[in-house]
């Protein structure tokens, strides 16, 4: 008997109204028996539509930092800016906590939250047991910090908005806000997929292929009863 | 965690899993890789050529954002400047758009916009703030090109602009300037667009653009004619000060016109070549194609006549002087002048319609003319600036002034000359200096000093004797006076009414009357009574005689 983690008990909590149900592998699909919603032991299909989206992160996130992200024009000139030429501006003009606040947000955290999401992923696939604790805090930073990405979005928004006086100047998005948008929403939605039990799942049964119980046994226990 | 507790967990509830589920989920990355794609494919394919213009510089161009527009609207911008391989001009290198590389064919032409005055009007004004951009004009050919060569000052007319182009030569642009206006009876009907030196230098050449829906003015028999500066003419009528307008003289213009005595001909043909005179008389001013030639031998100097001068006939306008031509007989040491005509037989005769066909009959018309003595003559239209013109006329002949050249043959009119009323003052004058010369005027004034010599002797004689008369003829003359005065005094106390001579002689008057008186009587007595003289008069009275006698009875 290993670590006791509620599948290897073949426990399910459902996801909806916190009824602990006990699960029937055998049965492919499974509900809740108080309130029917569907019931499962890890997030369905986790690496699938974590791929899935990281993927169309990995695709969005070249137009969003390669095309201009805003446009603004004022009476002395039109200017089209993407966000890695707005960073150097920012810089340029020697507002440089600006300019690494705009790069954190807006260039780094998507990128390192894709990265990560990856690293885990493969870490899932390949059974990796070692660091798993750090791998789970990684996991809840870039959860936690995702949706600090849309600041850019908010500001381009609030500019929009506010810097709109027809002849004079005004702020329009540019193509590579809506990619730009997308890539945050996306990231939300493969961080979101991911399930970080998975990881310790693989480790369990990498572990257990080193260490007496194996995780399949705790599988098929229930069958036992 | 115990059995009993285990037990106590439901079990979940099985349900028949589904045949087959879609992973919906993969749609995001697809439809991600699709945006991705079509925005890279997008930009990709707004990505047009890139073209490369060449400048004098680079004032007011900036790489990386000047704009290239056309109409306004954004076609590409300028990615570049570099100089050019041999340091002279600049090289602009400009990413167009996709849909921009049509406008890119051989006669497309490129410049910079910027504030400008030119033709009378500001442009380019926008860009003060928001800096200069580089306009362009698409051309009509289509072979493609990348490379092309910018223009220093806007085209002032776009190629798209409806109308027509002209082609003037000129002897100069005066104050013309592109863009200056071409007027129509001082509308603005187009523009000047290109202004070109000859290749010798010789003239002018420039191009004109008329706008529609205007082109149908510019006829075949247009003049065209600077309009550009103040007109001035002293005329019998009084001063007459011409102008196109205040634009016109500030920055110069064109007009255009048919001549008043002609019908407008068909609209002219795009390029069609025109002379640019260099003011309306000028423009209007027959062409020689009008005109009869004709040919006059002048003897005298023809100072004060020139290329244009009019040939008059009693004060119309019948043609111009056409040519000036020395011919010089150094056999002789003679010269005289060949001054070609050109005279309007419309003006001279309304019988003879113009047109080639017609000229044996004006050569005829001419003939005859001259049998009557047709001369010419030259006159003098302004004795201050000393200009001249040919005047015709039926003058008399006079013998050996005349002038003529060889005889008026199938073609050439020539017509004999006369001297001018200038020229016969001049001779006359001539003449008389010559006599003057001739008069022996040293002589002349010798004999008058000795003459005026003696009448001053003469003069002092005449003053010593008259000191003689005033020394003793004068008192002996006033003594004469005084006798003279007595003596008419004594005659006027004779004569007076009351002197003792005029009483008597009235008194012997009188008696002498009475007398008379008497003496009538008698006769009147005798004539009745011739018996009376010898029987004496009768005592008794006789009654018819007071009766008879008036004088009797005229006394009571």
């Amino acid at each position: 008997m290993t670590l006791p983690t509620a599948r290897a008990h073949g426990l399910a909590r459902c996801s909806r109204c916190t009824l602990v149900a006990r699960f029937d592998p055998v049965e492919q699909a499974v509900t809740c028996p108080r309130c029917h919603a569907k019931l499962h032991l890890r997030k369905p299909q986790s690496e699938q539509r974590t791929l899935a989206y990281l993927l169309a992160g990995y695709a969005l996130y070249l137009p969003a930092n390669l095309l201009p992200i805003m446009h603004s024009s004022t009476i002395v000139r039109e200017q089209n800016d993407t966000i890695l030429s707005g960073v150097v501006y920012l810089w340029s003009v020697g507002s440089w906590p600006l300019a690494v606040i705009v790069f954190v947000a807006s260039i780094a955290v998507p990128l390192a939250k894709l990265l990560v999401l990856s690293i885990l992923l493969v870490s899932v696939r390949r059974a990796s047991a070692g660091w798993l604790p750090e791998r789970t805090t990684m996991f809840r930073v870039i959860d936690f910090i995702g949706r600090w990405s849309m600041l850019d979005i908010y500001v381009l928004a609030v500019l929009a908005a506010l810097v709109n006086t027809p002849g004079l100047a005004s702020v329009t998005p540019g193509p590579a806000a809506l990619p730009f948008a997308a890539v945050v929403v996306v990231t939300l939605l493969a961080a979101r997929a991911f399930d970080t039990r998975l990881m310790w799942d693989a480790a369990g049964e990498s572990a257990a292929a080193l260490r007496a119980p194996s995780v399949s046994r705790w599988v098929t226990l229930p069958d036992s009863e | 965690m115990d059995d009993n507790e285990r037990d106590a967990i439901p079990h979940a509830r099985p349900v028949p899993r589904r045949a087959f589920t879609v992973p919906l989920f993969w749609i995001v990355p697809l439809v991600a890789i699709l945006i991705a794609l079509g925005l890279v494919v997008r930009n990709i394919a707004s990505e047009g050529p890139t073209i490369h213009i060449r400048f004098k510089n680079a004032e007011g161009i900036e790489a990386g954002k000047t704009r290239i527009k056309y109409k306004n609207v954004d076609i590409g911008d300028v990615r570049a400047i570099n100089l050019s391989p041999d340091d002279h001009s600049v090289i602009v290198t400009a990413q167009m758009s996709r849909d921009a590389e049509k406008l890119l064919v051989d006669d497309t032409e490129f410049w910079v916009v910027k504030p400008r005055v030119a033709g009378g009007q500001v442009s380019g004004l926008g860009t003060l703030l928001s800096g200069a951009f580089i306009g362009l004009d698409i051309g009509k050919s289509n072979v493609p090109r990348r490379n092309f060569v910018g223009l220093d000052v806007p085209p002032t007319v776009a190629t798209d602009d409806p109308g027509r182009e002209f082609i003037l030569h000129g002897a100069d642009i005066g104050s013309l300037d592109l863009g200056s206006p071409v007027y129509f009876r001082r509308v603005t009907v187009g523009q000047v667009t290109g202004i070109d030196l000859d290749q010798n230098g010789g003239g002018v050449t420039l191009r004109i653009f008329v706008r529609e829906p205007y082109t149908h003015l510019v006829t075949d028999n247009s003049r065209f004619y600077h309009a550009s500066g103040l007109d001035v003419s002293l005329e019998p009528s009084g001063l007459h000060v011409q102008t196109q307008g205040l634009i016109s003289i500030l920055i110069g213009a064109i007009a255009f016109r048919v001549p008043p005595d002609q019908v407008p001909g068909p609209p002219a043909a795009a390029d069609r070549r025109f002379t640019l005179f260099s003011n309306e008389t000028a423009a209007l001013r027959r062409t020689a194609a009008e005109g009869v030639p004709a040919l006059v031998y002048f003897g005298g100097s023809v100072r004060g006549l020139a290329v244009g001068s009019a040939v008059d006939f009693r004060g119309v306008t019948v043609g111009e002087v056409r040519s000036i031509q020395v011919h010089v007989d150094p056999e002789r040491g003679q010269a005289r002048f060949a001054v070609g005509l050109s005279l309007y037989l419309d003006q001279l005769t309304p019988d003879i319609p113009g047109g080639s066909e017609h000229n044996g009959e004006r050569i005829a018309f001419f003939r005859r003319a001259l049998a009557h003595g047709l001369k010419a003559q030259l006159r003098t239209t302004n004795l201050l600036t000393g200009q001249r013109y040919v005047g015709l006329d039926f003058l008399a002949p006079k013998p050996g002034a005349t002038i003529a050249g060889p005889a008026t043959d199938g073609t050439q009119v020539v017509i004999p000359s006369v001297p001018g009323g200038l020229e016969n003052l001049e001779s006359s004058l001539t003449t008389i200096a010559q006599k003057f010369e001739h008069l022996p005027l040293d002589e002349i004034a010798h004999d008058l000093r000795d003459t005026l010599a003696s009448l001053r002797r003469t003069l002092d004689d005449a003053d010593l004797t008259l000191r003689d008369v005033h020394g003793q003829v004068a008192p002996e003359l006033v003594r004469t006076l005084s006798d003279a005065r007595r003596t008419l005094n004594a005659a006027d106390s004779i004569l007076s009414a009351d002197a003792p001579v005029q009483q008597d002689l009235r008194e012997a008057l009188h008696q002498l009357t009475r007398t008379a008186q008497s003496l009538r009587d008698l006769s009147e007595l005798v004539s009745r009574h011739p018996e009376a003289l010898l029987r004496g008069v009768p005592n008794s009275p006789v009654p018819a005689l007071p009766a008879a006698n008036p004088a009797a009875d005229g006394k009571p």
